[in-house]
This record gives structure tokens, C-alpha cells and sequence, in this order.
């Protein structure tokens, strides 16, 4: 985490699943699938202990 | 203390543990009762980016498409989370949840939030997706849950159109990924702690301690 101190350490186990973290690289937000006027979300690649699923 | 100590909660109207999380922030504020003073944000954040704002098919389909998951392991993740939506009260019919595209529905807990009205309504959106089966993809359907708590159906309509807080909405998941958040429900408080996941209200409760005394702190100067 940038600019951040943890506390209660990271998900592991509170929702160590699919539902709850980004998806992998490769099923990123297109242009194509925003509604207008909102630009597509960028997200960092998933890594480290701070990712669920 | 002069100014409330922020909690800004980075969420998905669409993640079932944001809800279960939610339950157990609102418990940790009711635990501290009134030692601190707190004010709640709701923060955008899309976990399906990629879902197209026509998209109406089940969890589970999302899940086995684009998670990689069988669909006997979407099933199982279906009954876990609901089993642990149901310790804080909750009663997911997670196979009526419909996937959608949320950046619409954030755009409108913005618009709330000028209004004082964003925890309503978080929570009527949260309820619409996990237990009613809604679609938080709709206009139609975001002006109408908003109309639920009060607000003003034609001014969402208005501001969807618009775009009026699509930058809003794009500034949060703009500072999530300076955070480094990839997962939610995420909460932050006071701008320098952090807490991953749906943690249990303990947990939360002793961040809001810890920040609000770093606060006391600096304010009389002492470092410690």
C-alpha cells in the first residue's frame, strides 16, 4: 500500500474468492464497454499479500 | 476533536463482502459510541470493469466467463458469502444477483452524497442487488432506488445524463489505484490507515482508535 499503514493485516480468508478483487490482466475495462461521459477504470495488476481472491 | 475522522470505504455495489463489511463498520461505529466522531464515504471502485453497461446475466455466469472458475466452485463461493452475509443479518439470494457495469450506479452515490444521502442509499443499492435481484446497471432502476430514500428521480436521470459526477467517480478509482487498492471493501481512515477486506468490527474499532490518537498527537505536539 502507498501512503498507507495497514491495520488487521491483509483479507486473507475474509474474502479470499473471486468476488472481491480486481480481475486478472486482460479483462480490463474497454472504451467500448463505459457508459459515456465516464472514463474506463485502470487498475494496477494484481500482486502482493494486500490482493484477495 | 474539531472535524469529524474520516472513514472513506473504497466498495462495489456489486461485492457481496462489501455489504457483509459494511454491517460490520457500522457495528464498529455503534461500538464506539460517540468516543470518536466519525463521517462515512463511500469511494468508487469497479470489480468488473470489463462488464459491458448491457450486461445482464447471473453471478454465476460472471464468475465461470471471466474469474476462470467452474461452475460447481461459483456455487460453493455463492454459499459461503451467503452464509457469512447471514451472520451480520443479511439474507443474499445470491442467484438472483445480477452482474452489471457500476459506474452509473456510483455516479449516483455521488449525487447522494451532496445530499446527504449516501449511506441510504449505498445501503437501498447494496439490498437491491443482493436480496432483490435489481439491476444496478439501469437507469431506470438507479432513478427508482433513488426515489426509494427520498431523492429526486428526475435529477438523477439529469445527472446520469450528464456525466455530472463521472469525474467524481473516476478521481476515486484514480486514488485507489495510487493507494494500491486491487480488492474491496477497503477502508481508509483518516487518510493514513488502511484496513483490507471485511474485517471484523474489532478491527475496525482499533484503527479509528489508533487514528484518532495519532490525531490527539499531533495536535498537542507530542510525537509519540
Amino acid at each position: 500500500m502507498t501512503g498507507l499503514r495497514m491495520v488487521g493485516g491483509d483479507d486473507e480468508g475474509l474474502c479470499a474468492d473471486g468476488f472481491c478483487a480486481l480481475p486478472e490482466p486482460g479483462a480490463r475495462a474497454t472504451a467500448a464497454s463505459a457508459p459515456s461521459g465516464a472514463a474506463p477504470a485502470e487498475h494496477p495488476e494484481r500482486s502482493g499479500s494486500d490482493v484477495a481472491g | 476533536m474539531s472535524e469529524p475522522l474520516q472513514l472513506e470505504i473504497w466498495s462495489d455495489v456489486v461485492c457481496p463482502w462489501c455489504y457483509i463489511g459494511k454491517r460490520r463498520v457500522e457495528q464498529a461505529v455503534a461500538d464506539l459510541d460517540g468516543e470518536v466522531e466519525t463521517e462515512i464515504t463511500y469511494r468508487a471502485f469497479q470489480l468488473a470493469p470489463e462488464t459491458p453497461v448491457d450486461a445482464d446475466g447471473s453471478v454465476t455466469d460472471y464468475l465461470v466467463e471471466h474469474r476462470g472458475v467452474t461452475h460447481p466452485q461459483a456455487e460453493a463461493m455463492m454459499q459461503q458469502v451467503t452464509e457469512v452475509a447471514s451472520s451480520v443479518g443479511l439474507e443474499y439470494d445470491m442467484g438472483s444477483a445480477r452482474q452489471a457495469n457500476t459506474l452509473r450506479a456510483h455516479e449516483v452515490l455521488h449525487l447522494a452524497r451532496t445530499a446527504g444521502r449516501q449511506l441510504d442509499l449505498a445501503e437501498r443499492m447494496f439490498r437491491a442487488h443482493f436480496v432483490e435481484g435489481r439491476h444496478l446497471g439501469s437507469v431506470a432502476e438507479l432513478a427508482e432506488l433513488a426515489a426509494d430514500i427520498g431523492m429526486d428521480r428526475d435529477e438523477v436521470t439529469a445527472a446520469l445524463e450528464a456525466g455530472t459526477f463521472a469525474d467524481a467517480v473516476t478521481q476515486d478509482i484514480e486514488q485507489a489505484r495510487a493507494y494500491g487498492i486491487t480488492g474491496v471493501p477497503f477502508l481508509v481512515v483518516d487518510g493514513r490507515i488502511g484496513v483490507s477486506g471485511a474485517q471484523p468490527a474489532e478491527v475496525v474499532v482499533a484503527a479509528v482508535r489508533q487514528a484518532a490518537g495519532e490525531r490527539a498527537a499531533a495536535a498537542t505536539g507530542d510525537p509519540s
